[in-house]
């Protein structure tokens, strides 16, 4: 340790006189030759700044290199902030009664679609979070008509409420109709109708699965308005 | 001081090291790749193609569309499983002995009922060994286990692997479908769409996928855009089940796509 705290003091010194001093006081100090050249050689070599800073840079150029190669690959992140709840958090089990039931029982004031009669197969279930069964996030009710095999599905939720995918299905539904002042946004494709519609502190989201024609939906959102 | 010179040093070449490991170009596919429970985020991502003209080459068959039962964890395999055997419960009538998993009166298919379904669900998690050597199912799993249950119910079953690297069989897809096969899709993490069309722009939903996921393709549709009378661009894409909550059905890209593998799945 005493032959490196000399090197280290003579090293701080920054004077042409380093190689002299360093010969002058190891002689005194009994400090072999051998070892200084080696202690000088390592000290060359092992330049902290010099070192820290090559590393640096080494690891910035590896980021520059692979973070932008490696993030292409992956999948399109949230936007975030605009909805409380992801689909995928949410637990579902079934209502035990029909959406129509549930708003006589419930005295709520909530729109359904009444294929009740018709209907083959219906499905209503509620989702809300793990720790809590009896908080409602959202309601959706699938119909399956059974003459025609149409498959409708309709979720509900509170206005001040959102779930992603409920907000999203209002995404790219750029045709509007208006019905009993209410104005709902709609649109098309071969495998799925979509519509969405405000009324009474309630959001609406309608799925109709392949429909028979582009406005058969409409034909549902006039029945329930 | 030369100790944490040293110290510094190796720290940052094995960060360095670390980075250039977890580089991996084109994806490996791995025997122990795991198909479990995903997360999956419908964010506001809406893409507009406008257009002058497109032509779109297309069929899409009917298929049921099924979710885990609720309290089923990592149970993508099993989900995938019940849509298959119900989708060929219409041909091989004894595929879901005692029920018909659509109706006859126009060959669509029903929903999701609280008996049979549940029954068949429950039978495929077993048989496929879901969450027993890890979470969800390996590939391997997925596939012995629907044998075993089309099996069992006196049918036979094969698997034509469409997908090979980076392509896929897209005339192979467009055959099995035509010839009213399903195709189980076995993906990475994924974007799927749902679109909407208007007559000179098409509006394209994404539902991303954040891992590992089975779903259960029955429909084809390919799209060529045009502007000025020039072909700008050719989106291919197969139609599926998802087996989530939501739409329950979407389109996924397969120009590029991000199969694992595609098994068309011939009963006979």
């Amino acid at each position: 340790m005493k032959d490196k705290r000399i090197d280290n003091a003579i090293e701080s010194i920054n004077s042409d006189r380093k190689k002299e001093m360093r010969a002058q006081l190891h002689s005194r100090v009994d400090i072999p030759q051998q070892e200084q050249a080696q202690t000088k050689s390592m000290r060359r070599v092992f330049n902290a700044k010099t070192v820290v800073f090559g590393a640096l840079g080494i690891c910035a150029v590896c980021l520059a290199i692979i973070l932008p190669i490696t993030l292409s690959g992956t999948t399109s992140q949230p936007s975030g902030g605009r909805y409380n709840y992801v689909a995928s958090e949410l637990l579902h089990d079934d209502l035990g009664c029909t959406l129509k039931e549930y708003v006589e029982q419930t005295d709520k004031n909530i729109l359904y679609i009444d294929w009740y009669d018709v209907a083959d197969d219906c499905l209503t279930e509620k989702y809300f979070l793990p720790d809590n069964e009896n908080n409602i996030i959202y309601i959706r009710e699938d119909l399956y008509h059974g003459e025609t095999g149409d498959h409708v599905a309709l979720a509900v939720i509170a206005r001040d409420n959102s779930v992603d995918w409920l907000d999203s299905n209002r995404e790219g539904l750029v045709q509007n109709y208006v019905c009993n002042n209410t104005r709902v946004y709609w649109g098309y494709e071969v495998s799925l109708a979509r519509a969405y519609f405000e009324y009474n502190g309630y959001n609406y989201n309608i799925l109709l699965y392949e429909p028979m024609t582009e406005d058969a939906i409409l034909d549902i959102v006039k029945e329930m308005l | 001081m030369k100790r944490i010179k040293n110290l510094i040093i190796s720290m940052l070449v094995v960060l360095s090291v670390g980075m250039l490991g977890a580089w991996t170009p084109e994806y490996a596919i791995s025997a122990e790749d795991r198909y479990a429970d995903i997360v999956a985020l419908s964010p506001y991502a809406t893409e507009i193609i406008a257009f002058d003209q497109k032509e779109t080459d297309m069929k899409l068959n009917s298929a049921p569309q099924y979710k885990a039962l609720s309290g089923m964890l990592n149970a993508c395999g099993a989900v995938a499983g019940s849509e298959i055997v119900a989708y060929y419960d219409k041909y091989y009538s004894n595929m879901i002995p005692d029920w018909q998993s659509y109706f006859p009166a126009n060959g669509k298919y029903r929903a999701q009922d609280k008996v049979y379904v549940p029954s068949v669900m429950n039978e495929l998690y077993s048989l496929m060994r879901t969450n027993v050597n890890d979470v969800g199912v390996s590939e391997s799993d997925f596939v012995y286990g629907l044998k075993q249950y089309i099996n069992s119910n006196g049918y036979s079953v094969g698997f034509q692997n469409v997908v090979n690297g980076t392509s896929i069989d897209y005339s192979a897809c467009k055959s099995a479908i035509d010839n009213n096969k399903v195709i189980a899709l076995l993906s990475r993490a994924v974007d799927v769409y749902n679109i909407t069309e208007n007559p000179t722009q098409d509006s394209i939903n994404s539902t991303t996928i954040s891992d590992l996921h089975i779903m259960v393709a029955s429909g084809y549709k390919e799209i060529k855009y045009y502007k000025g009378g020039s072909l700008f661009r050719t989106d291919r894409y197969l139609f599926v089940s998802t087996g989530l909550d939501g739409y329950g059905t979407a389109y996924y890209k397969v120009n590029p796509h991000s199969l694992n593998y595609a098994y068309v799945v011939n009963i006979s």
